[in-house]
Order: C-alpha cells, then sequence, then structure tokens
C-alpha cells in the first residue's frame, strides 16, 4: 500500500529536467559537403538515472555524415540526472544540434530553442520525458501512468513546438561501447585513432608508438612479431603485455618463441579505431601478461561505403587493401581485405601476407545486440636476422663489400618464417531492465607459425665423433587451438553518486598447442636435435570485481580484486630412449597448478574542473611457461607490484572548436621474475628481480578535423636490484641492458580544402617522428641514439586521393635492435670467437610510397 | 562544508608536491655493469731459467737442447674470469692443508662446458704462424684484442693445423701444427732432430687449458703469452730414439717416445705461461 503511494506520488510530482555537466561540441566532418546555410540535427537522448547518455537516436536528419558526428558527440554527455519528487528517473530528451556553414567553422553551435545555452547548457524542464529502461517508442508527449519501471515511455517536444517524429535514420545504445571507460591510471590511455591514422604505419602494430613510452624493435622480418619496449621492460614479443583484440587474448601460452608471443600482423590497420593502452597492472579486469601492461584493440570502421587502396613503393613493395562499411549499418560491422607483399630493405628480407578482417553487429530487440567477428590470416617471411658487428666492419658478410651493403647484409639465409591464423569470436551485449549491463564473448583461435632464427651462427652445436658444426639454425614451431569464453557483468546500481559502481567479470581459456624447438642443420636445413617438443593444454580461469564510489564530490575511489587459476597439462615429447636404469619411453607427462590473486586500486581527485590527480598501485603477474614446469608443481609465477601517480588535464567544451589532453605521471615496479634475451636458446631467459623508476608526459591538441598533434616523452630506468637491498630501493642495481631509457613521440596531422579551378580539393599532411635515446648495452656501452622522420602527404578530389609516404626521411642508418653476445658466423671449423660482442639487426633506410585510394561511397558524397 | 574541502585539496596538492620531488630525487645513476676494453696481445718465446739464449735449454732427463728452429700455428687465446680448477692445489704450501685436501679432495662435477672458465674477459680470435725463435726473447704484438675490465685467473689456446686462411704464412710448416728443428746432447752425444707435431680435430684433443695468471685486465696494456718451450721437452730420452745408420738428421716419428712426450707437455697447462704488462 505504501509502495502504491510513493508510486503515486511520483507520478504527480513535477518532473525537474537533467542539466548539462558535460557536452562535447560534435566535429563537422570534413568529407561532408560545404552548405551555405546551418544544418540541424534532431537527436534523441535517453538519459538515465545517473546522468549518462544510455542512447541516441536520430529524430531528424541532416544527412549521414553530421547525422554520425551529433551523435558520436551525443554519446559523449553527461547530465546530471532528471528528478521527480527527488527521485532521479531515466527520460528521454530531442536535443537539436546544429552545425554552422563551413565557411565559419567546423563546429556546432546549439541555439536558444535547442534548449541549450552557449555557457553551462541547460535543457528546459518540460522537454524531459520519463522512459523506461527498456523499450523505447516514439510517442510524443505521452502520458505517465505512473508504474515505476513499467512506465509507459515518452519522447518530448524540444523548444518551440514538437519535432516531426520521422523515419529513424540511427540509433545507439552508447555504454560501453562508444564511450571510453574511465581510466584507471593515468597511464590508462584510450586513444583514438581519428586523424592521427594519417600517419605512415607499417602495421597495427605501429599504432601502439601512440602511447608515451612505447618503442617497437623487429629482428626477425615482416612478420614476426615485434619486440615491445614499454614502461622500462623489454616486454619481447608479448610475454609482458597483455594484447588482446576486441576482447580476444593473442598471447601465446608457451609459444617455441618465447611465452607470451603476440602476432598482432594480421589486424588491418585501417580497422582499428582505437587502443586502449593501460601501463600497469592498475585495473583489475587486465589478465595474464599484463605485467608491464595492457594494449587492447578497438575494430571499427567510420567510413561507410567502399574505399580501395593501392600502394606502391621501394623495395618492390605492394599493398592492397579494400574496407567495406554497409552504408545502414554501424561502424561495427565492416569487412576489410589486406594484401601486401615486397623484398625488404635488404637481401633475404622477402615477405607477402593476405588478411581478412569482418565484423557485423545484429540487433536483437532494442536492448541487445550481437557482434559476430571472424579474421583469417596467413604469411610468409625471409629475415635477415641479427649480424655480427666485427663481420660487418671487415666486411665478412656475403654482400658487396661497401658499407651499405654490409649494414643490411646477413649471415643466414635460412632465417624467416610463416604464420597462419584463424579467429571467430561472438560477443553478446545487453542492457539489462534495471540499467545494469552484461557482456558475454566466446571465441575459438586456431593458428600456427614456424620461425627460424639464428644467433649465434656455429657455436652451440656438439658434434658427433669430432665432426664440425651443423649449424645454430634453430626453428619454433608451435600449433594449435584456443577457445575461451569471458563476461561482464555490471548491475543497474548507483552507489554515492555512481552509476553501476560495481563490475564483476570473469574469462575462461583453454590452448591445446605443440610447441617445439628443434636444431636445423646449416646445410640443406634438415632439423639434427630438438631442443624441446611439448603437448601442452593449460586452463585458465579468472575472475575479478571492481568498486568505484564518490565519497565526495573531488574524491573517486576504485578497488578490485582479480584471482587467476592455472591448470597445466604438458606432455613432454622429447625425453631420453634409455637412462641409467636402460631403455625407456621417451615421453613424459606432467601436470602443475597455479593460483594467484591482485588486488588493485586507484584514487582519483577532482583538482578542479580541468586538474585530476590519479594514483593507483596494482599487482600483476605473469604466468609460467609451461615448458618449465615439473610434475605435481604449484606454478611459480612472476610478479609485479607496481604504483603510479601523476596528473591529467583536460579542455574541451563550452564552444570551443579544440581539445586539448596533457597528462603526467611517475611510476615504480617491481618484478619478482624477470627475463632477459639468451642468445643460445634464441629467446628471453630469468634473471631474477628486476625494477624501474620512470616518468612520462604527454599531450594531444585536436582541432576539429582540422589538426591532430599528440607529442610523448618517456623515461625509465630499469635495474637489477643489489641483492640484499631493500625494495624501496627501486633506482638502485644494474641498469638491465637493452631498454631504452628516453623515448618521445610526435604524431601530427593536419587537413584541409582547397579550391582548385572551382574544385573542392581535400590535402592532408602528416608527420610522425620517433626519437629514441642511447639504449643501455653490457659493459656500461650505449648505443647511438636515433631519431627518424616519417611524412605523409595526400590530396583528394571528390572521391580519388593520391598519396605519398615516406618513412625514414632522412635515410639514416639505425640499428633496430642491439644485442651483445657471442657468436661465430666464420663458419663451422673456424675457430670460435668466445668473447661477447654486439650484434644487431638494420632498421629500414629511407623507403617511399605511392598511393591510389578510391572512396566509392557515392550515396554520401553526392550533394 | 566547502571550507573543510579546500582544506583538504590544499593538503592533496601539498602530498603531490612531496611525492613529484620524491620521485625525482630518486634519479640515482649507474651502468650496466664491467666495462669494455681494448689492450694489446702478444706472444714470446721465453727464456729457460738461468738461460741467456732463446731456444736453448737442459731437460730434466739430463739432455742439453739447442733449437735451430721452431715454428708453430696457435689460437685462437681465450682469457677467463675463472681461476683453472687446478691452481689451488698447486699454490697450496702449507703441508697440513696439502695433506688434507689429498685426503678430502674437492670434487669437481662438470657444469656441461668444456671448461667453468666463466665468462671470456678478451680473446685473440684468429690463429697465429709463430717463429719461436724469431724476436729473440722479445715479444711479437698480435694486435689489439676486446675485452672486458677485470682480473683474468687463466687462459686456454687451441693448436690445430695450419687452415688455408694463412697461405703462404704458413709454409715453414708444411702442414703440421708445431715443427722443432735442433740438437740435443748429452755428454759426447749430439742427435740432430726435426720433429713434427700434429693436432687435428677434434677440438678437445687441441685445447690447452688451466692454464694459470693473474692479470687485471684493462686498457693501454698488454697480455703476453709465454711459449715455454723447455717445458715440452720435460720427460724426453732422445737415446731411445732410432739413430739412422748414416747420422744425420732424426726425424722423429709419432711412435717414438721423444714425440710422444713432445705430443702430451706442448698441450699440458705447463707449457705456456702468460702475464700482463700494464
Amino acid at each position: 500500500m505504501l509502495m502504491a503511494w510513493g508510486l503515486l506520488a511520483l507520478a504527480e510530482a513535477p518532473i525537474v529536467p537533467p542539466a548539462p555537466l558535460e557536452m562535447v561540441a560534435p566535429v563537422r566532418p570534413s568529407e561532408a559537403r560545404a552548405s551555405r546555410e546551418a544544418e540541424t540535427v534532431v537527436v534523441r537522448l535517453t538519459i538515465d538515472a545517473v546522468g549518462e547518455v544510455e542512447r541516441v537516436e536520430v529524430r531528424e536528419s541532416a544527412g549521414r555524415l553530421l547525422d554520425r558526428a551529433a551523435m558520436a558527440a551525443a554519446v559523449r554527455w553527461r547530465f546530471q540526472p532528471a528528478t521527480q519528487g527527488g527521485v532521479p528517473l531515466a527520460v528521454q530528451v530531442d536535443v537539436p544540434v546544429t552545425f554552422t556553414p563551413t565557411v565559419s567553422a567546423r563546429v556546432v553551435e546549439s541555439s536558444p530553442r535547442e534548449g541549450m545555452t552557449g555557457e553551462g547548457p541547460s535543457l528546459r524542464g518540460h522537454d524531459a520525458a520519463p522512459v523506461s529502461a527498456g523499450a523505447v517508442e516514439s510517442s510524443p508527449r505521452e502520458a505517465m501512468t505512473g508504474e515505476g519501471p513499467s512506465l509507459a515511455v515518452g519522447a518530448a517536444p524540444s523548444g518551440e513546438g514538437d519535432v516531426p517524429v520521422e523515419a529513424r535514420v540511427f540509433a545507439t545504445t552508447v555504454r560501453g561501447t562508444a564511450q571510453a571507460p574511465p581510466p584507471v591510471a593515468v597511464g590508462d590511455f584510450h586513444i583514438e585513432v581519428g586523424q592521427l591514422a594519417d600517419v605512415p604505419r607499417n602495421s597495427a602494430s605501429d599504432l601502439m608508438l601512440l602511447a608515451p613510452g612505447v618503442m617497437l624493435a623487429n629482428h626477425g622480418g615482416e612478420g614476426h612479431a615485434e619486440t615491445i619496449f614499454i614502461r622500462g621492460f623489454d616486454a619481447g614479443e608479448g610475454k609482458d603485455v597483455e594484447l588482446r583484440l576486441n576482447g580476444v587474448p593473442l598471447n601465446e601460452v608457451s609459444h617455441s618463441h618465447g611465452h607470451g608471443y603476440a602476432d598482432t600482423y594480421f589486424i588491418i590497420p585501417e580497422l582499428v579505431r582505437a587502443l586502449r593502452v593501460t601501463e600497469g597492472p592498475f585495473d583489475p579486469a587486465q589478465g595474464d601478461f599484463g605485467v608491464a601492461g595492457t594494449v587492447e584493440y578497438e575494430l571499427g570502421l567510420a567510413r561507410r561505403g567502399l574505399t580501395a587502396s593501392v600502394g606502391s613503393g621501394s623495395f618492390a613493395s605492394r599493398r592492397l587493401s579494400l574496407v567495406w562499411g554497409p552504408p545502414d549499418s554501424s561502424d561495427a560491422t565492416f569487412v576489410g581485405l589486406l594484401l601486401r607483399q615486397g623484398h625488404g630493405f635488404g637481401p633475404n628480407r622477402a615477405y607477402a601476407n593476405a588478411g581478412v578482417m569482418a565484423q557485423v553487429e545484429l540487433r536483437l530487440g532494442d536492448a541487445t545486440r550481437v557482434r559476430l567477428f571472424g579474421a583469417g590470416y596467413g604469411g610468409r617471411f625471409s629475415s635477415a636476422g641479427v649480424i655480427r658487428e666485427t663481420d660487418v666492419v671487415n666486411a665478412r658478410l656475403p654482400c658487396a663489400p661497401d658499407a651499405d651493403s654490409q649494414f643490411f647484409c646477413f649471415h643466414d639465409a635460412n632465417q624467416g618464417g610463416a604464420g597462419q591464423r584463424h579467429l571467430l569470436s561472438v560477443e553478446l551485449h545487453t542492457r539489462l531492465s534495471r540499467g545494469g549491463r552484461l557482456t558475454q564473448q566466446g571465441y575459438v583461435m586456431v593458428r600456427q607459425t614456424r620461425i627460424r632464427d639464428n644467433f649465434t651462427g656455429f657455436l652451440q652445436d656438439t658434434p658427433p665423433d669430432g665432426g664440425a658444426q651443423r649449424g645454430d639454425d634453430s626453428e619454433g614451431y608451435y600449433r594449435g587451438t584456443t577457445a575461451g569464453l569471458r563476461g561482464r557483468y555490471v548491475p543497474g546500481l548507483s552507489l554515492l553518486g555512481q552509476s553501476r559502481p560495481l563490475e564483476l567479470g570473469y574469462e575462461v581459456r583453454h590452448d591445446d598447442v605443440r610447441t617445439r624447438s628443434r636444431r636445423l642443420r646449416d646445410a640443406g636445413g634438415a632439423p639434427y636435435a630438438t631442443l624441446f617438443d611439448n603437448q601442452v593444454r593449460t586452463t585458465h580461469l579468472g575472475g575479478f570485481s571492481s568498486l568505484r564510489v564518490a565519497p565526495t564530490s573531488w574524491l573517486t575511489l576504485r578497488g578490485g580484486v582479480r584471482l587467476d587459476a592455472f591448470l597445466f597439462g604438458v606432455d613432454d615429447l622429447n625425453r631420453p630412449a634409455v637412462d641409467r636404469d636402460g631403455a625407456r619411453i621417451p615421453e613424459e607427462s606432467l601436470e602443475a597448478y597455479g593460483f594467484f590473486a591482485s588486488p588493485r586500486a586507484s584514487a582519483e581527485v577532482r583538482l578542479s574542473p580541468r586538474w585530476t590527480w590519479l594514483t593507483s598501485a596494482g599487482l600483476g603477474a605473469r604466468s609460467s611457461d609451461a615448458a618449465a614446469l615439473s610434475d605435481a608443481e604449484l606454478a611459480p609465477y612472476a610478479r609485479v607490484v607496481s604504483g603510479e601517480t601523476g596528473v591529467g588535464w583536460r579542455l574541451e567544451g563550452d564552444g570551443r572548436p579544440y581539445s586539448l589532453e596533457a597528462r603526467a605521471a611517475a611510476f615504480a615496479t617491481r618484478v619478482s621474475q624477470d627475463y632477459v634475451f639468451d642468445e643460445k636458446r634464441g629467446r628471453n631467459q630469468p634473471v631474477g628481480a628486476s625494477q624501474r623508476l620512470g616518468a612520462f608526459a604527454l599531450a594531444r591538441l585536436t582541432w576539429a578535423e582540422r589538426f591532430d598533434m599528440q607529442a610523448s616523452l618517456a623515461w625509465s630506468r630499469a635495474t637489477l636490484p643489489v641483492p640484499g637491498a631493500s625494495p624501496w630501493r627501486v633506482w638502485d642495481g644494474t641498469v638491465v641492458p637493452y631498454i631504452p631509457a628516453l623515448l618521445g613521440r610526435v604524431d601530427a596531422s593536419a587537413r584541409g580544402t582547397v579550391t582548385v579551378s572551382g574544385q573542392r580539393l581535400g590535402w592532408n599532411v602528416a608527420l610522425g617522428h620517433s626519437a629514441i635515446g642511447p639504449r643501455p648495452l653490457p659493459l656500461n656501452r650505449y648505443s647511438a641514439p636515433v631519431f627518424l622522420f616519417d611524412v605523409a602527404t595526400r590530396a583528394r578530389w571528390d572521391w580519388v586521393e593520391l598519396g605519398v609516404e615516406v618513412e625514414n626521411l632522412l635515410d639514416t642508418r639505425w640499428r633496430e635492435t642491439e644485442l651483445n653476445h657471442v657468436s661465430n658466423f666464420r663458419g663451422p671449423d673456424a675457430p670460435a670467437s668466445l668473447l661477447a660482442t654486439r650484434h644487431f639487426s638494420a632498421g629500414a633506410p629511407r623507403t617511399f610510397r605511392g598511393t591510389l585510394t578510391v572512396y566509392l561511397d557515392l550515396q554520401e558524397d553526392s550533394p | 562544508m566547502t571550507t573543510a574541502s579546500r582544506v583538504t585539496r590544499r593538503a592533496v596538492l601539498g602530498m603531490l608536491g612531496t611525492s613529484l620531488l620524491g620521485g625525482l630525487s630518486a634519479c640515482g645513476l649507474s651502468g650496466t655493469g664491467g666495462r669494455s676494453i681494448v689492450f694489446d696481445m702478444g706472444l714470446r718465446t721465453a727464456l729457460a731459467p738461468d738461460e741467456a739464449d732463446v731456444g736453448t735449454f737442459s731437460t730434466d732427463t739430463g739432455w742439453r737442447v739447442r733449437l735451430g728452429s721452431g715454428w708453430m700455428v696457435l689460437g685462437p687465446i681465450y682469457l677467463f674470469e675463472n681461476a683453472s680448477p687446478l691452481q689451488p692445489q698447486a699454490r697450496e704450501r702449507a703441508w697440513p692443508r696439502r695433506l688434507a685436501r689429498a685426503l678430502l679432495p674437492t670434487a669437481h662435477a662438470h657444469d656441461g662446458d668444456f671448461f667453468s672458465g666463466g665468462t671470456v674477459l678478451g680473446e685473440w680470435d684468429r690463429e697465429v704462424v709463430f717463429d719461436l725463435l724469431a724476436d729473440a726473447g722479445g715479444t711479437r704484438v698480435l694486435g689489439r684484442s676486446p675485452g672486458i675490465a677485470g682480473r683474468a685467473r687463466s687462459f686456454s689456446l687451441l693448436l690445430q693445423p695450419p687452415s688455408r686462411v694463412l697461405g703462404s704464412e704458413a709454409a715453414p710448416l708444411g702442414g703440421h701444427s708445431v715443427l722443432l728443428e735442433g740438437t740435443a746432447s748429452r755428454e759426447d752425444l749430439r742427435i740432430p732432430f726435426r720433429v713434427a707435431l700434429d693436432f687435428p680435430p677434434p677440438v678437445a684433443l687441441q685445447r690447452v687449458e688451466f692454464v694459470p695468471v693473474e692479470a687485471d685486465l684493462d686498457d693501454a696494456g698488454r697480455f703476453v703469452v709465454d711459449l715455454q718451450p723447455h717445458r715440452w721437452f720435460e720427460g724426453t730420452h732422445f737415446d731411445r730414439l732410432d739413430l739412422p745408420a748414416g747420422g744425420g738428421t732424426v726425424d722423429i716419428p709419432p711412435e717414438a717416445q721423444v714425440h710422444r712426450a713432445l705430443s702430451v707437455n706442448v698441450r699440458r697447462s705447463t707449457a705456456f705461461a702468460g702475464r700482463w704488462e700494464p
């Protein structure tokens, strides 16, 4: 009875409309046709009980491009929620968004009739109508029935009269997809690629350079995963960085080339909408391998229609990309094809690969959508590997004797590899009736890789009967299947002003892989010794929960814990056929189990409307390489403890055509077990504990699709701690070699239009600059600093675009990888050098590429 | 409420400043450890004790040997950070300790490598043709050698047949690893001899290892390997040679005791010595 009375009272109380808190102005797309008249898009917002935009629909269209721009902005708006009798409730409001003519400005204004003012915009009270969290109907001024959650839905008119109810052009449910989650640390970056896609990049891996303190190096060729240096870590090819693609984990357990090996060559760069790079283990959702951090690629294609690009350039490089977005679908529906081939920038560097990625987003009712994603990839490559510096200086390599030929030459022509990967994922997002969210994802991945490299020449072999060395060419073979489930549940709760403060998640992953390493004869390439050969089955079960509370208006606390359990089953197929007790079966099985818990927390202090101070701390872990386990072992794992504090500053909105963001932070990290490259095994080997101290700063200026620039500078110091020293002395110890201490990066793009002979031409100039400070090498030596510049320019007329890209503009001779180890490349009979000496892999010289791109989205571009 | 909030914010800002200063002050400096150096590598034929001429010495079997020519191929040369496992025993002087060590010897497990010398601190990674008598006791500098600063406690080298890389430089050796000519005399017996030693692979039979040395390697110094031919001839019995009926030079065959003794002695750690000349 009381409840009924309460509901009745609620129904009769006046509605206090939602008041805007943050309203970022939309950006007029550069592709939109010119107009002398102001153009208005009316969007209907569903604003939930905590003031977040839950759904956006276009009620009155001004063309697809402007509609999308208006929606893209609207999903980021935040409001003080509407209330009725002091109780927050979800409402719908219609908001006209006006784009002023292009000649005057780039952006949007919200006219008074639209219910928003230029400063401190607010919605008129009568613009709002309550809405149920369920189905949304378009029924203007429909009366409320007072039934609480089952209330009928209303769509209010705005301003001077009712908005004509036209056929809905677009609608999108925004939460959890279009808007980035709040950062868990200053080093938690949600990077919209946006205009910075104009900067020349070879692969999707290069997009990681948009995060501060990241350097990529490749010693294995086009198709070999990049070695990632991040936050003072030599993360190898993925051992210390968790990589995901649309939620699917990419790190490969117990890979023959290194535990956690993650190849991102199959990702088509044109389809990467954003990256979330979380540096450090601060988010409970971060899983295995997230020691230095997590990189998640988010796919999407903003441009609808077909975009075909053909490129040709130096060293016989060819590139064909086709991406297509069906016009009547969201940017989550796309198809992409990428073909690449070339001779490479020096001998023994040829490559060829092809990949397809496709995704479709389906709506099941108004609250549920399903994404089906698939990818297929295959490629092969040759590799020059590393070369010995003394052999280069003495012109001993099998190339012409001039310095350039020697610099780009190789020792062993058998190096290279091949890979295949097929991936299928189904992802379901549901908006629950009380405002909660549920995400479920299932995926299957099948892949195979084979990598041959030779770091030492003729040194490792113990030839039978005193014969000559057979060669140290090692072949890493990996084949396997991964299946997994992951999900998140966010209850529709409100706590201390925070909407949906609780998050629960889980993941299940099973890998069944064959991982093998063999030595190959230098002559003929036949295998002559097996280093290891394991059939590995691992099951990873993980779960996490996190809670976000705001005890005051300026303080937000987040905390959570993550639990991970691993079960390893290994069939070792490389046991001896005879031991001291006689003949035996050359196989052995073992099993091991591992478990760890990782608490993580952060505190965010809002110092002012623009300044935020964020301090984060967390524990993370890296699972064991199954190849190193013993039977019935409680599997050891590497532990990382990390802390970070820093500030963020943001300037946007209030009618500004630009946004400016800056961040800076200092961090410290300690790892219980680190790995450093071991040339004898051609993979990283444990060296004990390590620690890091560092800092970074980043700034990004975005000016209404005309100019976008991001610059970052990062410093880190990685050391092996002094035995017995306090764990707080994170700056003391022997410097870990090979990890660059200072990294700088600039990405910039400018776009504009000019009129030539009455024709409107679009132009674009982009610059990428990497500055790599001296890298510490063994024996207190340092490599030379590296400064690289990449530029690109494009011109577009109507649906045709021509472009030129130049990478390494100054034709710098630089060493992408530098190592210090023992080798003997003189031959199987030559006396071996046993003194560790410098080896390196050459970085690419200046390369040109011309591109012709055709935009077959004529439907959008026609006047 | 607002005032309290402002005060708290000031405190928070103070904490922020303190943490930043703390972070900046934590920037110590140290390196990756070790230091690379470049030094000279040299070879020299050592004088026998109480002898004034190179290549002239007396053996423990009573023979007076005078070399007329001596050639050998050696290298690479490796300087190790670890001492020879034989070194502590060799240097033990106090008899109680020698006795205790004899009664309770130290076990040396094989660690998987041919020699647990640890890190190589310096090397001459090529083979060298050396004329034992050319420099009359002086040092022949081979060239500049890369290395790591620190104390080397042992070194090893390889004996091997001359490779094709050496070309005509190795012609005097006639394809052998070591070629010695000279005269051995005792009382009134005088035996001109010529002996050729060969050290083909496997490498385990070419290696001279465990040579003790104490050398603090650094820049601008020289490491000299002393060849000690007077130690090579220890235990040789020239009187057991089959002398040619008509006299003349004896080509010592491989099955002869002198040849076998030389083959073993040349690969012993006592056949060479080393020293550092700053």
